[in-house]
């Protein structure tokens, strides 16, 4: 086991530095942040300045390198625009990222785990063709859309918050939440239904389920105990990497609802070429996801005893 | 269950299991598959039957529904029943018949890989059947697995018990699948092709293992398997199936010795035979066993049979007494075939 996790760790670091570097090369292509654009004119002295302030009168291979270092030290850099510590602006923004990926990965568990079963068991049922045509309907449909209609339909009603709205408008956490929450939601809460129901169709073909049954245990203990630890496993897989890709900012679904998440900050500041803020971001999507795959891999080996072996 | 329940006092008492002229059809989009189309057998304390058939020929279904485990529908019973002392299951509600199910009549597999679920510890997996059915607590189910996984000559139980499927062989798999069989000491064991995924070394031991664990508990074992060999030193009985019906029934020396369907005549002629000075040319028997749901007419073996002749045609031939008291077969042919296997022991 312990080498297996030193093994999983020198893939995730050689994972970081891989992406690190083309998001790097990106940025570069993308463009110099101080040049004059449109009607933002910025005298050519001043540019140069800027660019030496911010190390990016260096070589490409350099300012890499010295985002690298800092990076070990914690020193996430200073942004562009206003001067703030990245880490700050990060700071700022996880906490809500993180609530409404929790939130989000909670409604979409429960309702694609149960509806998963409830397909798989009684298959072919009125139950089961209903969760077919909402599942195919809630996959088919782009996230963007179903928060838009959410956004026209929702906000603004009951405890909902109007949105777009103004930022002096407080609105408590668990109402701003929901509505972006049940977006993210949707699309997964459907992929866990399919795959669970999937998943649950072959486990109870399998021998040991027949043998369930010959040891006299009733339905109920035969699918959620004997079915279920087994069935659950690409779920799991798939719960991760969604963890991971919310963590890192939902950037359509926080935008449409003005989320103060990390991915309304990142869409912000690709607007803004604000590159330290995206570098910061990217980085930290990247380390999460890598993390998380890690972290299921080890959740796997706990749920089926045959992978701890090998 | 009371004592007084299960003893009939009309007439001789009832037979511990009984299958009486039981039908199991299947509704399918090719027609209607007739798995079990007819078949009457029953089985006492102590005895072994042996149920032989090719795959499809029906065997396993017929244990499947002893255990109440042919989900309806598809299947239909459109007649038959089974008895366990004189009462009907399929007439029992589910409720009872779950009862029933690992307490009374327990079953294994023919792959006890498969068979284990593989994310469950061996020794919880036998004490979850002890307490399905026994009103004890954890740890004496856990003890109790702890003694079966020993009776059943698995070395190191107290390792054993707290291991993963994974971590057993093929032939400590069907030992461990054995033990939790056995957990409540079933009156009737089936045994569905017990050896049949496993080394031929290993095939002999578990059948011993079986012998024994019997002896000791007096349990009638319901032997279904393809293989002639296998229940040639161990069952009393044999049931020989062909396309859902029993062909021909005797004691094993009966059938070994003085086969009289051309059926068991070809089964026992493509088997070496180590009884014999010389031996006779195996001969396999041609072609494959029918579509359960496409039967030929007449006697459903005589395209295949070497003996056929336009008396096979006409009707499914009945099970009638051949020679012995218990023995009887469904061929219109059984003398040439009783004939025809003389000379060729004889040779």
């Amino acid at each position: 086991m312990g080498k297996f996790v030193i093994r999983r760790l020198a893939q995730a670091v050689m994972v970081v530095i891989a992406a690190t570097i083309l998001l790097f090369i990106g940025l570069f292509v993308l463009g110099d942040p101080f040049a004059s654009s449109g009607d933002k004119v910025v005298p050519p002295e001043t540019q140069a300045i800027l660019r030496e302030k911010f190390g990016m009168d260096q070589s490409l291979p350099m300012q890499y390198l010295t985002y690298l270092g800092n990076l070990v030290t914690g020193d996430l850099g200073i942004d562009l625009n206003q001067r703030r510590p990245v880490a700050d602006m990060i700071g700022a923004a996880l906490p809500n990222t993180a609530r409404l990926a929790l939130i989000a990965i909670i409604i979409d568990v429960i309702i694609g785990v149960v509806a998963g079963i409830i397909a798989a068991v009684w298959r072919y049922s009125f139950w089961d063709v209903l969760v077919t045509i909402i599942t195919t309907l809630a996959i088919g449909v782009p996230t963007f859309v179903i928060g838009v209609w959410l956004r026209q339909t929702v906000s603004g009603v009951w405890i909902f918050p109007q949105v777009p709205r103004s930022f002096t408008e407080l609105a408590p956490w668990y109402t701003e939440v929901l509505l972006p929450a049940v977006t993210l939601a949707i699309v997964d809460a459907a992929f866990i239904a399919r795959l669970m129901r999937g998943s649950m169709l072959e486990v109870l073909r399998m021998d040991y389920i027949r043998t369930a049954r010959a040891k006299g245990l009733g339905e109920r203990t035969v699918i959620m105990k004997h079915a279920f630890r087994n069935s659950i496993i690409p779920v799991v897989t798939y719960v991760g990497i969604s963890i991971g890709i919310l963590l890192g900012g939902a950037i359509i679904t926080e935008t449409l609802f003005q989320y103060n998440g990390v991915g309304y900050l990142l869409y912000r500041s690709i607007l803004q070429n604000n590159n330290p803020v995206i570098m910061a971001i990217v980085t930290f999507a990247v380390l999460i996801y890598v993390l998380l795959s890690m972290i299921v891999d080890i959740l796997y080996a706990y749920l089926d005893p045959r992978i701890r072996l090998s | 269950m009371t004592g007084s329940a299960d003893i009939d006092l009309d007439g001789p008492p009832a037979p511990l299991l009984e299958v009486r002229d039981l039908r199991v059809h299947f509704k399918t989009d090719y027609g209607t598959v007739k798995a079990v189309d007819g078949v009457s057998w029953s089985v006492n304390e102590g005895e072994t039957l042996a149920i032989v058939g090719e795959s499809g020929s029906g065997k396993s279904v017929s244990a499947m529904t002893i255990l109440g485990l042919v989900p309806s529908p598809p299947a239909t019973f459109p007649s038959g029943d089974i008895f366990l002392r004189g009462r009907s299951l399929l007439k029992m509600p589910e409720r009872q018949q779950r009862k029933l199910r690992g307490s009374q009549i327990a079953m294994i597999f023919q792959d006890p890989l498969t068979a284990l679920n593989p994310v469950f510890k061996v020794g919880d997996q036998i004490a979850e059947m002890v307490r399905t059915h026994q009103d004890v607590s954890k740890h004496t189910a856990k003890k109790r697995a702890l003694d079966l996984l020993g009776e059943v000559g698995i070395p190191n139980p107290a390792v054993r018990i707290n291991q993963y499927p994974h971590e057993f062989s093929g032939g400590m798999r069907q030992r461990a699948m054995i033990a939790m069989a056995l957990a409540n000491d079933p009156h009737v064991l089936l045994a569905d092709e017990p050896t049949t995924a496993l080394d031929v070394t290993v095939q002999a031991q578990i059948m011993a293992l079986l012998e024994k664990l019997q002896e000791d508990r007096n349990t009638a074992i319901v032997l279904i398997t393809h293989d002639l060999g296998v229940v040639a030193s161990y069952a009393d009985r044999i049931n020989v199936m062909y396309a859902g019906r029993i062909v021909e029934s005797g004691t094993a020396d009966e059938i070994f010795y003085s086969p009289r369907h051309a059926y068991t005549y070809g089964l026992l002629s493509s088997l070496p035979r180590m009884d014999q000075s010389r031996q006779a040319r195996l001969q396999p028997i041609k072609g494959i066993p029918p579509s359960l749901a496409r039967v030929p007419q007449g006697c459903p073996f005589h395209p295949r049979c070497t003996f056929a002749t336009d008396a096979c045609l006409p009707q499914v031939p009945e099970l009638m007494p051949v020679d012995g008291a218990g023995h009887s077969a469904a061929c219109v042919h059984s003398d040439r075939v009783a004939i025809a296997y003389d000379e060729r022991v004889t040779q």
